[in-house]
C-alpha cells in the first residue's frame, strides 16, 4: 500500500470506528505467566455427614473461561477451574493465564492432571470446554488426552429440567434444583471483556469475581454431580419441579448401564417405573402421554405384567383421534397376543376401524397409515380366527 | 433504405440440397449467401491439429497406468506429461488449456500416483463453485474404483452431512471444497483437519481465471492463511493450479501464492478444423443505433442446425434470455417433426437431477440442442457438440473461447457463431475482429494487498494461530494493521506475538464474493411466506434497491416496495412489467493523493495537490474520495428504453474509499453543454473499453467526470474501481492508457450511427448532438497522439 504511516493510520481508521485506548502495556510484571490459587476444603465440611462417593475420588471436575465463546482455534482459555477430592479433602484449582504466553505451561500442567484420573466431569464441556482445550493443545504443541470416561452433566440437566423450567442454564439450575444462591455474580457475557481488560492494564482487582464465579460454577459441578446420582441411582426423589419422565429415563439407562443385571438393576428399573409413572398421571398433552407409555411398556412387557400392560393402554384409549387409535391398537395387540382373547382384539379393532375413517374423511395427514395397520392386523386376526 | 430481406436466406440452398445439410455445406451458405454474409463480420477458420502424444511415463506407478489403458488411455496428450514431470520435480505449475482437453489429468495423474506411493498423503481439491466439485469427486472416483486402492475421495461443503464430516476431516486422502468453505470452516477449525495439514502434499486450484478482482484478492489471503498453517503442521504442499486462455496465467498464480509457477501451455491435444464467425444483426434504426434482436437472429440461426439434425448449444446472457431461446428452439423442432424433448433449457435454478439428466442427454446424442447460461460454462462434461451460438459477448475473451470450445470434436468440422447485441462492448468486438483473435490482452488482475480485503483476512489469520513478530503475511504494512486491530481489541500483543482476542468468529463476517462486508438483504413478500432472493452490497443499494426500483433477479423483477436502511432491508414483490429503473446518482469525486508517474510501487505524491514537475493534463492515477448522492430515478422500456417516468430517491449519500484512473483533457473552445457532452461521451467509451482491458464486468468500474476539476485544474474524466480500497484496475488502466484510448477511439469510429448510441458514446440525448463527433476529434487530435509522446 503507497503513502506514509500518517495516511495509512487514517486509511485504517476509516475501516471501523477507532477506539482511542490508552496505549497498550505489554505485560511487564513479574512471575510466572500462569498461576495456580489453590483452594481446600474439608470433605466433610462441603459433604455434610455422607463421605464422597467412590467414583469421585478419581473425577476431574473442570470449567474454564475464555476469551470468547465462539469456539474454533481462536478462542482462549484463561481461566481453568478444577475441583477434586483428595486425602479427605475438596481441592479446587484455578490455573490462570497472567499473561497469554503461560498457555503452553498451563496446558502442560492439566495434562498431568488428567492423566491422573479416569473421569472427566464437565457442564456443557463435550461441546465447548474439551474441543477448546484439544485445539489450544494442538496449536501450543502440547497435546492433551482425555480420561477414559467424559461425563458431560448438561445431558441430565436437560432431561430433568428443560421442561419445567424452560431452561437448562446452570445457574438457573443451581438456585432452583440445588437450592444455591449466587451474590453479586459476574455477567457471563462480560467475562472476555474484563479478562481483556486486565491483559491491558495489568490490574487483576477487576477479575476477582470472575475467579469467584469459576469457582463457585467448578464446586457446583460437584454437587450436581452427587444430587443427580442421588436421584437417578439411589432412587431419591429431587425437589420440584422436575421432569419425571427425564428422570425415568435416566434411571432406565442407569439400570441398562448395571452391571449388576438382578438387584440393582430390577431396583433402578423400578425407581425408572415409579418416576414415569408419575410423569404420566398428570400428563395433559397427549402426544407426550403417549410417548411415556411406549416407555413404561417395555418395562411391563419385560415382567410379563400382561394386567398392567393391559390397564396402561386401556387407560389411553380415553385420549382424542390418533392417539385413541394408537391407544385401540395397542389394546388389541395386548388382547390377542398376552391375554389371549383374539375376539376382544377384533372387537376393538372394529372400534379403532370406525374411528379411522372418521380421520380419513378430515384429511388427517397419519390417517392413512394407521388405517392400513389397523386393517391389516384386522384382517390377520379375522385370517387367524376362521382357520380354527 | 433497407432491402426487404427474404423470410429464410437459405431457403434457396435449402431447396437445393434438401433437408440434410453437412455443418460444412449450412456454413457455406453462411458464408456465402449474400443476406447472411454482409453481416459476418469474422469468418475466422482454425486448421485442424492434430494430438502430439507422449507414452505414459514409466514413473508412474504400475495400477494407475494400467486403469489409464482399461480407461482408454494408452498415452498422454504432451502437456499432460509436461504437467506430470514438472509435479514430479516438485515445483507449483499452472496449466492452460482450452475446453475438454483432458486438464484434470494433469493433477489427477501426480496427485493419485503419490497417492499410491505413500497412503498418508493428502490433497485439498478447491474448486469456485459447489457443481464443479460435485462434477470432479465422480470423476476422480471412477478412476479410483478403477485402481481398487483405498483412496477415499469426497466433497466438503456445506451439503456434506455431519457424520460424513468427521469421517472426511480424518480420513479423506482428496477433500474436494471451494474457497468460501476453507476460509469459513476448515481453516478456523484447522486443528480437528490435523491429518490433512500434518500430510498435505498437494493443493489443486482448478479454474483459476475465475479467481480475479475482489473474490480473487479474497482467495490471495485464503491461500495465504492455508500455507501459513501448513507451516505449523510442518508440511508444504504444492499447488497445481488450471485455468483458461488468459494472457497472464503465470503471472496470476504468482500473485496468488507469492512463489514461482511453472507454466504449462503447450496444448497437446487433438482438434478438428473449427470456423469461428461474428455475427452483427442489421441495423434497423441507424439514427438511434438499434439493431435487429440478438435473441431472434440466434432462433433463426439456430433453425438452420436444428433443422438439420446438427447437435447444437446456444449460450445466453441471462436466464430469461435462455428459456426465450429454449422455447425459440422447440418451435423450430416442432416444424421439422423432431419431439421437443430433444431440446432443453440449462441454467442456474434448475434441480441437480434434472441437470444430470440433460447433461446426459447431451453425451449420448438424445438431446440435440440446447439453451445454457454460462452456467454449462465450467468444465462439466457435456461431451462435445458440433455447433456453439454465442448470443451476446460473453464478457470476456477467455469465457467466449470457453464457450465456443464446447463445439469442437479431436477429428470433424465445427462451429461457433458469436451474435453481437447493442452493448458498445459487443460492438467493438465483432467490429474489431483483430482484436479478439490477436494475442489475449486480457488479464486477471488481484490486488491481495487492498488494505480491506487484507485486514480482513489478517484477523481471520490471528484467530487461526497468533502472529509472530517479524511474519510474512502480505505487505510490510502488516504491522500497522495489527496496531489497528489492537486498537480496536481484537488482537492482543505480548512479548512479540499477537494473539486474537476477540469475542466473535472472524471468518463469519468475510464474505470472500466482496469486499464489503455489509449487504443489503432482499426480501420477498409476494408469497405468504417471507423469502430472502438476494443480497446487493452497500454501495451498489441506493442505485438498485431504491423504493420503487424494478430490481432483477436471475431474470426475475421484483419492485421495491420499501427500503429499510437502517436495517438494510429492502422488501419486494414479484412483477412484470416493461420497463426497468436506472437511477441518479450525483456523484462526487474527491482526489486524495497521487501516485507519480512510473513509480511502479504507486508511491503517493503529496496528498491533494500534484507532485513537482507534473504535467498538467493527461494521464494519472491515484487515491480518491467518492461521494454518491441518489437523487432520482427513470423508467425506461425494456425494448427502446425509452423514458416512460421517474420519481425522487431519499436516501443519505454513502462514500467510497478507493483507488482512480483520471484524464485530464486540454482546455477546449467549446460551450460548456458541448464540453459536458463530450466528457459523458468520453466517459461511456472509456469504461466499456476499460472493462474489456481489464477482464471485469462493467459495474466494477465505475465512471464521472468534472467539467472544471479543482485537482488537474481541467476538465477530467474519471475511472475508478468500484470496490473500496480497489483491486488494481486503477494503476492496470494508467499502464495501458494509450491501448485503452485507441481501442475507444476505434470503437467511436467504427460505430455507424449518427451522434451517439449506447453502443459507443451512450444515447444522443445524453451526450448532445455534437458529442460523438468531438469525442472522436480529441481523440484523434489530443489525446492519442500525446499518449503516443
Amino acid at each position: 500500500m503507497p503513502g506514509s504511516s500518517q495516511t495509512l493510520a487514517d486509511k485504517l481508521a476509516m475501516l471501523g470506528t477507532v477506539a482511542r485506548s490508552p496505549a497498550a502495556r505489554t505485560a511487564g510484571w513479574d512471575g510466572p505467566a500462569f498461576e495456580v490459587r489453590r483452594n481446600r476444603r474439608d470433605a466433610g465440611e462441603f459433604f455434610g455427614r455422607e463421605q464422597p462417593h467412590p467414583a469421585d475420588a478419581s473425577a476431574l471436575f473442570l470449567d474454564t473461561e475464555t476469551t470468547g465463546l465462539a469456539g474454533g482455534t481462536g478462542t482462549t482459555p484463561f481461566l481453568v477451574g478444577l475441583a477434586f477430592v483428595a486425602g479427605g479433602e475438596v481441592v479446587t484449582e484455578q490455573y490462570f493465564l497472567r499473561r497469554l504466553s503461560g498457555e503452553a505451561a498451563m496446558l502442560d500442567a492439566l495434562r498431568e492432571r488428567l492423566a491422573a484420573v479416569e473421569t472427566l466431569v464437565t457442564f456443557n464441556g463435550r461441546r465447548f470446554d474439551w474441543p477448546i482445550l484439544e485445539a489450544r493443545g494442538i496449536i501450543n504443541r502440547t497435546p492433551l488426552e482425555a480420561p477414559p470416561e467424559h461425563h458431560d452433566l448438561i445431558g441430565a440437566a436437560r432431561r430433568l429440567w428443560h421442561r419445567p423450567l424452560g431452561t437448562y442454564r446452570l445457574s438457573v439450575i443451581e438456585r432452583q434444583a440445588l437450592g444455591i444462591c449466587r451474590v453479586d455474580d459476574v455477567d457471563a457475557a462480560q467475562i472476555p471483556g474484563l479478562y481483556l481488560d486486565y491483559l491491558r492494564t495489568g490490574d487483576a482487582a477487576s477479575l476477582e469475581p470472575v475467579f469467584e464465579h469459576n469457582r463457585h460454577d467448578v464446586l457446583c459441578l460437584l454437587h450436581l454431580r452427587r444430587k443427580v446420582r442421588r436421584w437417578v441411582e439411589d432412587g431419591v426423589d429431587p425437589p420440584q419441579p422436575v421432569d419425571w419422565e427425564g428422570l425415568g429415563v435416566l434411571r432406565l439407562r442407569a439400570a441398562a448401564a448395571a452391571l449388576d443385571g438382578d438387584t440393582l438393576g430390577r431396583a433402578l428399573t423400578g425407581d425408572a417405573e415409579n418416576a414415569l409413572r408419575r410423569a404420566l398421571e398428570p400428563e395433559d398433552d397427549p402426544a407426550v402421554r403417549w410417548r411415556i407409555a411406549s416407555r413404561l411398556a417395555p418395562l411391563l412387557r419385560r415382567a410379563a405384567r400382561w394386567e398392567e400392560l393391559l390397564a396402561l393402554w386401556e387407560h389411553e384409549v380415553g385420549g382424542r383421534g390418533i392417539w385413541r387409535i394408537r391407544a385401540l391398537l395397542e389394546t388389541a395387540k395386548t388382547y390377542d397376543r398376552r391375554i389371549r382373547r383374539p375376539d376382544r382384539a377384533l372387537k376393538i379393532l372394529e372400534e379403532a376401524c370406525g374411528l379411522v375413517e372418521w380421520l380419513l374423511l378430515r384429511g388427517d395427514p397419519v390417517a392413512a397409515e394407521l388405517d392400513l395397520r389397523v386393517r391389516r392386523r384386522m384382517m390377520r386376526l379375522s385370517r387367524r380366527l376362521e382357520a380354527r | 433504405m433497407h432491402r426487404r430481406r427474404p423470410a429464410c436466406p437459405l431457403s434457396n440452398l435449402c431447396s437445393y440440397y434438401g433437408d440434410g445439410m453437412t455443418l460444412e455445406q449450412i456454413l457455406t451458405a453462411l458464408h456465402t449467401e449474400p443476406a447472411w454474409a454482409r453481416h459476418i463480420t469474422a469468418w475466422h477458420q482454425v486448421p485442424e491439429r492434430p494430438g502430439r502424444y507422449e507414452p505414459i511415463p514409466g514413473d508412474v506407478d504400475g495400477r494407475l497406468a494400467s486403469a489409464l489403458r482399461s480407461a482408454g488411455i494408452e498415452r498422454l496428450y504432451t502437456h499432460q506429461a509436461q504437467a506430470f514431470e514438472i509435479a514430479r520435480s516438485g515445483r507449483h505449475l499452472v496449466v492452460v488449456t482450452p475446453t475438454a482437453s483432458g486438464k484434470t489429468l494433469c493433477y489427477n495423474l501426480p496427485v493419485l500416483n503419490t497417492l499410491l506411493a505413500a497412503p498418508q498423503t493428502r490433497a485439498l481439491y478447491l474448486f469456485p463453485t459447489k457443481a464443479l466439485s460435485m462434477d470432479q469427486v465422480d470423476e476422480l472416483q471412477t478412476l479410483v474404483t478403477a485402481l481398487e486402492a483405498d483412496i477415499k475421495a469426497a466433497t466438503y461443503d456445506g451439503d456434506t452431512p455431519g457424520a460424513a464430516r468427521r469421517a472426511i476431516r480424518t480420513a479423506g486422502h482428496v477433500v474436494v471444497t471451494n474457497p468460501d468453505m476453507l476460509h469459513a470452516a476448515i481453516l478456523p477449525h484447522h486443528t480437528k483437519w490435523l491429518r490433512l495439514f500434518e500430510n498435505l502434499r498437494y493443493v489443486v486450484v482448478d479454474e483459476l481465471h475465475t479467481y480475479r478482482g475482489v473474490f480473487g484478492s479474497h482467495v490471495a489471503n485464503v491461500l495465504r492463511r492455508l500455507r501459513r498453517i501448513c507451516r505449523f503442521y510442518g508440511s508444504t504442499p504444492q499447488v497445481i493450479f488450471t485455468s483458461a486462455t488468459i494472457s497472464n496465467p503465470k503471472e496470476l498464480a504468482e500473485r496468488l501464492l507469492e512463489e514461482e509457477v511453472a507454466l504449462v501451455d503447450d496444448n497437446g491435444a487433438p482438434s478438428g478444423p473449427k470456423v469461428i464467425a461474428f455475427y452483427n444483426p442489421p441495423v434497423i434504426n441507424r439514427e438511434m443505433g438499434i439493431r435487429r434482436d440478438a435473441l431472434s437472429e440466434a432462433g433463426r440461426l439456430a433453425g438452420e442446425f436444428i433443422r438439420n439434425r446438427i447437435p447444437l448449444i446456444a449460450f445466453a446472457r441471462s436466464r430469461r434470455a435462455c428459456e426465450l431461446l429454449t422455447t425459440r428452439f422447440r418451435a423450430v423442432a416442432s416444424g421439422h417433426q423432431i419431439p421437443p424433448e430433444r431440446i432443453a433449457g440449462y441454467r442456474a435454478g434448475y434441480l441437480p437431477s434434472e441437470r444430470r439428466a440433460i447433461e446426459k442427454g447431451l453425451r449420448n446424442g438424445n438431446v440435440l440442442a440446447v439453451a445454457a447460461t454460462n452456467a454449462l460454462e465450467l468444465g462439466i462434461d457435456i461431451g462435445r457438440l458440433q455447433a456453439a451460438l454465442l448470443v451476446g459477448y460473453p464478457g470476456t475473451v477467455a469465457s467466449t473461447w470457453q464457450q465456443a470450445g464446447r463445439a469442437g470434436r479431436t477429428q470433424d468440422l465445427s462451429a461457433a457463431i458469436l451474435i453481437a447485441t447493442s452493448d458498445p462492448l459487443d460492438q467493438y468486438i465483432v467490429r474489431h475482429p483483430e482484436y479478439f483473435f490477436g494475442q489475449s490482452p486480457e488479464a486477471g488482475l488481484v490486488n491481495p494487498d487492498n488494505l480491506y480485503i487484507l485486514t480482513s483476512h489478517v484477523r481471520c489469520a490471528a484467530f487461526e494461530l497468533p502472529i509472530e513478530s517479524g511474519e510474512r503475511f502480505g505487505p510490510s504494512t502488516l504491522p500497522e494493521v495489527l496496531d489497528y486491530l489492537q486498537s480496536q481489541r481484537i488482537v492482543h500483543r505480548e512479548d512479540g506475538r499477537w494473539h486474537y482476542v476477540a469475542d466473535a468468529y472472524p471468518a463469519q463476517d468475510v464474505s470472500l464474493r466482496s469486499a464489503s462486508t455489509e449487504n443489503v438483504v432482499i426480501i420477498d413478500t409476494t408469497d405468504p411466506a417471507p423469502r430472502v432472493v438476494g443480497e446487493v452490497d452497500l454501495a451498489s443499494a441506493p442505485g438498485l434497491v431504491h423504493e420503487d426500483a424494478i430490481y432483477l433477479h436471475l431474470g426475475q423483477q421484483y419492485h421495491v416496495d420499501r427500503l429499510e436502511w437502517e436495517e438494510r432491508k429492502a422488501y419486494v414483490h414479484r412483477v412484470e412489467v416493461d420497463y426497468y429503473t436506472t437511477a441518479q446518482i450525483a456523484v462526487d469525486i474527491r482526489v486524495l493523493a497521487e501516485f507519480a508517474p512510473g513509480a511502479a510501487d504507486g508511491r503517493a505524491a503529496a496528498p491533494g495537490r500534484p507532485h513537482d514537475g507534473m504535467v498538467r493534463g493527461g494521464p494519472a492515477h491515484g487515491e480518491v474520495v467518492v461521494t454518491y448522492r441518489p437523487t432520482i430515478f427513470k423508467k425506461l422500456t425494456l425494448e427502446q428504453h425509452e423514458n416512460v417516468g421517474w420519481g425522487p430517491i431519499h436516501l443519505p449519500e454513502s462514500t467510497l474509499h478507493t483507488t482512480a484512473y483520471w484524464l485530464a483533457l486540454p482546455e477546449l473552445p467549446v460551450p460548456q453543454h458541448e464540453l459536458q457532452g463530450l466528457l459523458i461521451g468520453l466517459s461511456h467509451s472509456l469504461a466499456h473499453v476499460a472493462a474489456l482491458f481489464l477482464m471485469c464486468d462493467p459495474r466494477d468500474l465505475g465512471r464521472t467526470y468534472e467539467v472544471h476539476s479543482p485537482h488537474t485544474d481541467r476538465p477530467t474524466v474519471f475511472l475508478y474501481d468500484a470496490y473500496p480500497g480497489g483491486v488494481g484496475f486503477a494503476e492496470r488502466l494508467y499502464r495501458m492508457h494509450h491501448q485503452v484510448l485507441s481501442a475507444a477511439r476505434d470503437l467511436i469510429a467504427a460505430c455507424p450511427c449518427d451522434s451517439g448510441c449506447p453502443s459507443c458514446v451512450g444515447p444522443v440525448l445524453e451526450v448532445g448532438s455534437t458529442g460523438k463527433a468531438l469525442a472522436l476529434e480529441i481523440l484523434d487530435a489530443r489525446l492519442i497522439p500525446d499518449a503516443r509522446r
